[in-house]
């Protein structure tokens, strides 16, 4: 016992003495950290926003003040790694508000003491869970790809399904019903291909290929009775730059659209989702379930014509109850009148609003570096762009939180290649916060992590379902064969 | 022969195989050593070795990494493969003794470890399995040295769990070990030692069975074949390791032989059976070398090493004493040709294909280091960086091999992709000998200006297109040209270009680009031109205009008209124009597939 005292005096002790600048000075200005966090709006449930302050430092001090309460973290490098419970506290006592940082870096003997900045707090909780998948930047190959789901109030990430547990297949392509972990789809290719369902605790592996389908079902929208599933089927290839920083363009060289019924096992589908002269992709329905929202382009001569391929946003009834698709689609965003492609609609959970990407041209919008994201008014079809959420390079895949206040996209911005997610926050009339880089505990987790993050979606809680039942359903031969249907 | 005691031959019999071993991996396989190293991307740091931890069998991966690391020296990996394998044998030896106390038969301790030490010899096992026998024997060692009860109980229980964890699937030898000999003392074969309770050494085998599950449940996730192996011995790991299995069963299967054998037989033959059992392992070796090597790649791997190292000499020199005839080495030779600017004088002194240049990508297995080379030296950058990013991701057991990130790094930094360029470059200035290019490299990316002035990064930059057009194998005359145009110094890119005509047999574009060959500051027409151009004034019956300002050698004129006759006889009579004219375009133009 004595000794441990005599420890803990020492600590005590080696903590007193470290070395205090002599003097202090105000830097005049907010620091350079990484990531930018500085105003940006998030959610009082989210892990520590930790960060790097890209500042000459030896150590920095960094006061997290709220309206109320206050606290001080000591990093003898530059780096700040906040404690959990403090933060999650600070940013309860403050919905609604703000909380200020004030970073103060020490250098040569003199402590600079930076303007604090601010983080605002929303009253809007974010759902518990990400899911998102995990990929290297390649081309044809991959060895080390996985979906994973990653609590957002903390950073412990655990395995859906990987590549070690189903080596030499690749996953995608992971959608649920309304943000619900109990109603998942996946998708895989090559070893274990097949597709995926997990509903009411059971999993099982579909075969969705049926009929004159000319490939497997993947891109999934969720219909919100959990009773359907939209899909585009598409051939898609690569091709590769010889010269610049953007290497590879994708081009759909065939697609079509088809709706899962998944109570009748058949896959449902009309001349308007699935004809032969137009490529059809990226399928959504409306949160009332009454609309199927896809993209839409003329097809033309491929590979050589892919940059003149534009996709409109168009719009068809759907009836939850026979499974019909009407026969005549609305156009909602035109192509010929925009000059843009759109991709990837999705629908806000209150229907106001449909996000989608606007690219020059096709529609696999991670591969066009203009991609941007923008919102159209489901009340009176007005487009603009979502200016705070976007940058010079890829804006791609985008996904609502079960509420509507948040959502998550992957945009290249950092170094154009590697795909990171950002969240932001947008309230019921459309209007956006800044949007800030999912926290990680090491802040310099993005400048060495060597994966992309892939089509993230928010969950409500934890996926239950072990990846040895995955494992063991994939392997499973043969699969449930789904069978052709009509949506008429 | 004495047989008493081990004998002289016996105790010889080790340091020869030692030799052999040494020999085997320093002499004849030293390129498939020297390869490991580029396969694998090991960081000196607390971090790397922490996460070692966090799986089954991942410190004696940690070891394994670390000690390929010296594989990059001459001679280093047969030295450290063969010292394992020496221990790895003395310490089977010691267990046999010690379960057994027979010295007489005790040459049979040698076949495990030799057996492991052939497995080596296949690419897909991996040198950290060795060190992950070694735990296990160890322990096995110090299990066998205590004596009290309660003291082999824990020992037992706390080496199979350590050596599962630290070993992975090595621990399972250890169980066998543990469980024989209890069986053997059962019978009276260790007579000072009391025998443990059937229940103890049941709750051992339920430990052994129950751990991988147990982890792969709570702490890592993995298939249920891996989480009793580990990912420290193979690196397929949908394959099931059968000869691992057998290696593992014959420790103990070899202590099993030498309790039940009869130490009567070798007495009443002398020492026969003791000569035989050695004349047996050595054709064993024999054999399993035959049968495992695979020395048609180890040429290939020859090749590839000295295009890392950029040995163009050597990789000629080599090419010139045996003709290579793989497309990976001939794409290795034409490399080495045009940066020594001798591809258009010499290609068809080699037996040429019209894949040569360039290797066929086949989605199938890792996707070779040199895929990358012919692009990144004519300056085609990007599709140089696809195939480095390619075989990053293609490696068998997913990890980072380190060649390919450092192509990758030079590729960003040639884009201008500095941020991207440093996520590669970080963890190559962790390593023992990519460190110091890398953290100089990692300097010049802190001041642009200096990078910029640097004379490697401005003159490859200077290479790349000004033009950009898309990644087709089957068009790379126009991805070519278009280099050629945006750099008329580029003399690789032309050379290829050329070459690229030459080999398709595509003459027109041969004559298109001829007359580049004066912005390019050719003195001379190299001697594959001149027999092309030769052989087009045969068909046109004149010669072309776009050699304007060259000559061809009258020896070329003299050998087409000895070709002609040759060619147009009655009967051709290939095997003579081969003699005489297997090394011209002609040859290549007619006879080749």
């Amino acid at each position: 016992m004595k000794i441990v005292k005599i420890l803990i005096l020492l600590c005590f002790l080696a903590v007193g003495c470290t070395h205090s600048p002599e003097t202090s000075v105000s830097a005049g200005r907010t620091p350079d950290i990484f990531p930018d966090y500085k105003e940006v709006t998030i959610p009082f449930n989210i892990a520590p926003l930790n960060f790097r302050v890209d500042e000459d430092t030896r150590g920095i001090i960094v006061k997290v003040s709220g309206k109320n309460s206050s606290f001080e973290i000591r990093s003898p490098d530059a780096s700040l790694n906040i404690p959990s419970k403090k933060w999650l506290r600070i940013l309860n006592e403050n919905r609604g508000g703000s909380v200020e940082i004030e970073v103060s870096a020490e250098s040569g003997g003199v402590l600079r003491v930076f303007d604090p900045f601010r983080i605002f707090v929303s009253r809007d909780p974010v759902d518990e869970y990400l899911v998102y998948r995990q990929i290297m930047p390649g081309f044809q190959n991959w060895n080390q790809m996985g979906i994973y789901q990653r609590s957002l109030s903390g950073f412990r990430t655990e395995t859906i399904i990987n590549s070690k547990i189903l080596p030499g297949t690749c996953m995608n392509c992971h959608s649920f019903a309304l943000n619900n972990p109990d109603n998942m789809v996946i998708h895989l290719r090559e070893s274990y291909g097949g597709t995926m369902l997990y509903r009411n605790g059971q999993i099982e592996k579909l075969n969705t290929r049926a009929g004159t389908m000319f490939g497997s079902a993947a891109f999934p929208y969720w219909h919100p009775s959990a009773k359907y599933i939209a899909f585009s089927v598409n051939r898609v290839n690569q091709i590769f730059h010889a010269t610049g920083p953007h290497r590879a363009k994708a081009i759909d060289m065939k697609s079509d659209v088809f709706v899962y019924d998944i109570e009748n096992n058949k896959m449902l589908t009309s001349s308007t989702l699935s004809s032969g002269d137009k490529f059809e992709s990226f399928p959504c329905f409306s949160p009332d379930g009454k609309k199927l929202v896809f993209c839409s382009a003329d097809s033309v001569k491929l590979p050589e014509k892919f940059e003149s391929v534009m996709y409109s946003l168009l719009s068809v009834s759907f009836d939850p109850a026979t499974g019909a698709i009407g026969e005549m689609a609305d156009t909602l965003v035109s192509a010929f009148k925009s000059g843009k492609s759109v991709s990837i609609p999705r629908y806000s959970p209150d229907g106001k609003y449909i996000m989608f990407n606007f690219a020059d041209y096709g529609c696999f919008p991670s591969y066009n570096p203009e991609a941007d994201l923008y919102l159209l008014d489901m009340t009176t079809y007005n487009i603009r762009p979502l200016d705070q959420l976007n940058s010079n390079e890829v804006e791609s895949y985008h996904s609502w939180s079960s509420n509507g206040r948040w959502v998550i996209y992957t945009s290249r911005r950092k170094d154009g290649l590697y795909s990171n997610p950002y969240i932001a926050h947008i309230d019921e009339n459309g209007n956006t916060g800044k949007p800030f880089l999912l926290p990680q505990k090491d802040p310099s987790f993005y400048d060495n992590w060597l994966f992309s993050f892939n089509v993230p979606e928010f969950v409500t809680g934890k996926i239950t379902i072990s990846p040895y039942k995955i494992e063991k359903a994939a392997k499973r031969s043969p699969a449930v064969q789904v069978t052709p249907g009509s949506g008429h | 022969m004495g047989i008493n005691k081990e004998s002289t031959v016996g105790r010889l019999f080790l340091p020869l195989l030692c030799l052999g071993s040494f020999l085997f991996f320093g002499i004849f396989y030293e390129q498939h050593i020297y390869r490991q190293e580029q396969l694998q991307l090991f960081e000196l740091t607390w971090k790397y070795l922490l996460i070692s931890f966090t799986s089954n069998g991942g410190l004696v991966s940690y070891l394994g990494e670390f000690l390929v690391q010296f594989f990059h020296l001459p001679f280093a990996g047969a030295f450290i493969i063969t010292l394992l394998f020496y221990i790895s044998a003395r310490i089977t030896r010691l267990i046999l003794l010690k379960v057994t106390l027979k010295t007489p038969l005790l040459i049979f301790y040698i076949v495990p470890p030799v057996a492991y030490l052939i497995l080596l010899i296949d690419d897909y096992y991996l040198l950290s399995g060795l060190i992950g026998l070694l735990f296990a024997l160890s322990a096995a060692l110090l299990y066998l040295k205590s004596m009290g009860i309660k003291q082999r109980i824990l020992m037992g229980i706390g080496f199979i769990i350590l050596v599962y964890w630290l070993a992975g699937g090595a621990y399972l030898v250890l169980l066998s070990v543990i469980i024989l000999s209890e069986l053997l003392n059962r019978i009276g074969k260790q007579p000072q030692k009391t025998p443990l309770p059937s229940g103890v050494l049941l709750f051992f085998v339920l430990i052994a069975a129950a751990i991988p599950f147990i982890a792969r449940e709570y702490i890592f996730r993995d298939t249920i074949l891996q989480s009793f192996l580990s990912g420290s011995y193979y690196k397929i790991c949908i394959l099931f390791p059968l000869p691992l299995i057998f290696i593992f069963s014959s420790f103990p299967l070899c202590i099993l032989f030498q309790s039940l054998l009869s130490e009567s037989v070798f007495y009443r033959y002398k020492g026969v059976p003791y000569l035989l059992t050695i004349a047996g392992i050595i054709t064993a070796i024999s054999a399993s070398i035959i049968l495992i090597s695979d020395f048609k790649e180890e040429d290939e791997m020859a090749y590839e090493n000295l295009v890392y190292r950029e040995k163009w000499g050597k990789i000629i020199n080599k090419a010139e004493i045996q003709h290579p005839v793989s497309n990976i080495s001939m794409t290795a030779v034409n490399l080495a040709l045009a940066n020594r600017g001798e591809l258009s004088s010499k290609m068809f002194s080699f037996n040429q294909n019209s894949n040569s240049l360039f290797p066929v990508y086949i989605r199938k297995g890792m996707t070779p280091f040199i895929a990358s080379e012919p692009f990144f030296h004519c300056g085609m950058i990007n599709f140089s960086q696809m195939f480095a990013l390619e075989t990053i991701e293609s490696t068998p057991d997913a990890r980072y091999p380190s060649r390919s990130f450092r192509r990758a790094a030079e590729t960003f930094i040639i884009n201008g992709q500095y941020d991207i360029a440093k996520k590669y470059l970080i963890p190559l200035s962790h390593t023992l000998f990519q460190r110091k290019w890398a953290i100089e490299t990692l300097s010049l990316l802190s001041d642009k200006e200096m990078l910029n002035k640097n004379p490697y990064w401005s003159a490859k930059r200077a290479l790349v297109s000004k033009y950009d057009f898309y990644y087709d194998a089957a068009k790379m005359d126009y991805a070519l040209q278009a280099v050629v145009l945006s750099n008329p110094g580029n003399r690789t890119a032309y050379e290829y270009l050329m070459a690229n005509c030459l080999l398709k047999k595509d003459l027109d574009g041969f004559l298109r680009y001829l007359p580049l060959a004066k912005r390019m500051n050719y003195s001379a027409l190299p001697l594959s031109w001149q027999e092309a151009t030769v052989y087009i004034a045969t068909r046109i019956q004149r010669i072309p205009e776009e050699i304007t300002g060259y000559s061809i050698n009258d020896n070329v004129f003299g050998g087409i008209k000895d070709y002609a006759k040759l060619f147009s006889a009655e009967k051709i009579d290939t095997a003579l124009i081969k003699e005489k004219f297997g090394q011209t375009y002609w040859y290549y133009l007619h006879f080749s597939n």
